[in-house]
């Protein structure tokens, strides 16, 4: 009984800003106990607004290059340690931890002073955007793709393919990745939907150069509420989407192993 | 020569990662020490003694530790129950609570900081109809304080800590609530002298990734107390990118600082695991 009360008490806090915000986008008026009306017009007026949706264009388009970037470094040096390089393997899995223990707003102020002015490539507030980004995404990264391939014994399979006569390299990229993909989709998915979200880091290294959604939102946070709860809620639905994306694929991952 | 080569060859590998390891992640942090520990170009504390004696940064320091404590321990009291029922209940229910945990665990930021100020902001809805019918403590609620603020640390607190904490329950067998029943424990004795120890590493855990993530909270403050209440993480955001003058020395040593709050924390709750896992061996 306890239980219930608890587990109801925690689903009303957990749902209360979510619906008033989805009331709220949807309310002609909302100043008395009930909203007056419903109405479209805010969803109109923000999805036509194309500062909106280049925003949410730029940060999709930023969290997925770093996430591909740290995908393919990652898994090439996993492929090192598990065939030429046993040992290294604590050194790689301390440094790629490491981001853990210091957040993103070290990371990037410290890359920001390093870098900045610095003339180089990586003075670029973009390139350096995508830099931080994939320090961040790493230690997420580095745990799923070290799970996904000590899961399907890769050595194992890589000695076999070499028996049989095939490079390892090769038989590494056209065995062992495609027979770890969605592990590594649902990985991937989870880092952009964790960086689509992020505002911090953005704002440290490229707040006016690079507006994302989030720093959209930031903006105009004092320009019309109901428009920016429709914001709010188009950026949930994004995220959502993504999250059912890697909740379909893991069940069908789960099926493929029953049968 | 021809086995070094070799190793070499097979070393290339690694330098994609390595490349991004050792131009994003030692370089920075290495040169934020030296920065931390130079003034005026010459090796010295004065940064530190800036930032542990001028008001402003102590208060910056206090008032970080203090919303992160608090809200990690709530979080972490509020998460076990939610953990506990969930743990007991079965079916549709509970697959449906669970996908609500996963998607308001994405829930934060700047979104989730604007869906509570559009709920108790200073013309929240919330607020305005507390004052239509007069119900002053919600009527007068003030979103933009650090006691204001906490229910938001709160609310982001509870979807992950709870994920994390759900598998911990699982490591409490129903034969050993049998069995202690059986002996005559009663259910409080059960969990403070069985489960609770046993729970003890999992629950320590959660509290590390309750605290990294509060701590290190940026947009929430920074939307609604930016100018009011200092805390750590914008006043070293200020030292780097503020309006004002930028003083990078000042920023890496407050850096420093909010490193070693985690750092400590971290050491502190692995020493209690230890103890926990010790008992945990000694028990078998």
């Amino acid at each position: 009984m306890l239980h219930w009360i608890w587990e109801i008490i925690i689903l009303v806090f957990l749902l209360m800003p979510l619906a008033v915000t989805l009331i709220y986008s949807f309310a002609g008026r909302w100043i008395h106990i009930l909203p007056e009306g419903f109405t479209l017009e805010y969803y109109a007026e923000i999805l036509t607004d194309s500062k909106f949706i280049s925003g949410i264009l730029r940060g999709l388009f930023i969290s997925i290059i770093p996430v591909a970037l740290t995908l393919v470094s990652v898994l090439t040096a996993l492929y090192a340690v598990i065939v030429y390089f046993p040992k290294a393997e604590k050194l790689v899995q301390l440094f790629c931890l490491l981001p853990t223990t210091i957040n993103g707003i070290i990371l990037a102020t410290s890359i920001l002073g390093t870098y900045s002015g610095s003339g180089t490539v990586l003075s670029n507030r973009i390139v350096m955007l995508v830099c931080v980004y994939c320090v961040f995404i790493m230690p997420m990264t580095y745990q799923s793709v070290r799970n996904s391939l000590y899961a399907v014994n890769t050595k194992g399979l890589l000695e076999a393919a070499e028996m049989l006569g095939y490079r390892k390299f090769f038989s590494y990229v056209r065995v062992v990745i495609p027979s770890i993909l969605p592990g590594l989709c649902n990985a991937a998915l989870v880092c952009m939907s964790g960086l689509f979200g992020d505002f911090a880091i953005i704002k440290i290294i490229a707040s006016s150069q690079f507006e994302t959604a989030q720093s959209y939102l930031y903006r105009n946070r004092a320009v019309d509420a109901q428009a920016l709860s429709a914001a709010v809620v188009i950026l949930l639905l994004i995220t959502l989407a993504i999250n059912l994306t890697v909740h379909m694929n893991q069940r069908r991952g789960k099926e493929r192993g029953k049968s | 020569m021809d086995q070094s080569k070799r190793i070499l060859k097979r070393a290339v590998f690694f330098l994609p990662l390595a490349l991004l390891i050792a131009l994003f992640e030692c370089i920075p942090l290495m040169g934020m020490v030296v920065k931390a520990f130079l003034a005026d170009g010459q090796l010295s504390l004065g940064n530190f003694i800036k930032a542990f004696q001028e008001p402003a940064y102590q208060v910056a320091m206090l008032n970080s530790l203090w919303i992160t404590i608090l809200s990690s321990l709530a979080g972490l009291v509020v998460d076990f129950f939610l953990a506990m029922a969930l743990s007991g209940s079965r079916g549709r229910g509970k697959s449906w609570y669970l996908s609500l945990l996963n998607l308001t665990s994405t829930f934060s930021g700047v979104p989730l900081t604007i869906a509570f100020i559009t709920t108790l902001g200073t013309s929240g809805v919330f607020v305005l109809m507390a004052q239509q019918v007069g119900f002053l403590p919600l009527a007068d609620y003030n979103l933009y304080s650090v006691a204001g603020m906490f229910i938001i640390y709160l609310y982001f607190q509870i979807p992950m800590g709870t994920l994390l904490m759900l598998p911990v329950f699982e490591k409490v067998r129903k034969e050993w609530r049998e069995a202690s029943s059986l002996m005559g424990a009663g259910q409080l004795r059960f969990w403070v002298r069985i489960a609770i120890p046993v729970m003890m590493p999992g629950i320590l855990g959660t509290f590390n990734m309750l605290f990294a993530n509060a701590i290190a909270a940026y947009a929430t403050p920074y939307l609604l107390v930016n100018n009011s209440v200092a805390l750590l993480p914008t006043k070293i955001v200020d030292m780097f990118v503020g309006d004002v003058r930028q003083r990078p020395g000042l920023g890496s040593a407050l850096s420093l600082v909010l490193l070693a709050f985690v750092i400590l924390e971290i050491t502190l709750t692995n020493l209690c695991k230890r103890h926990f896992e010790k008992f945990e061996k000694g028990g078998r």
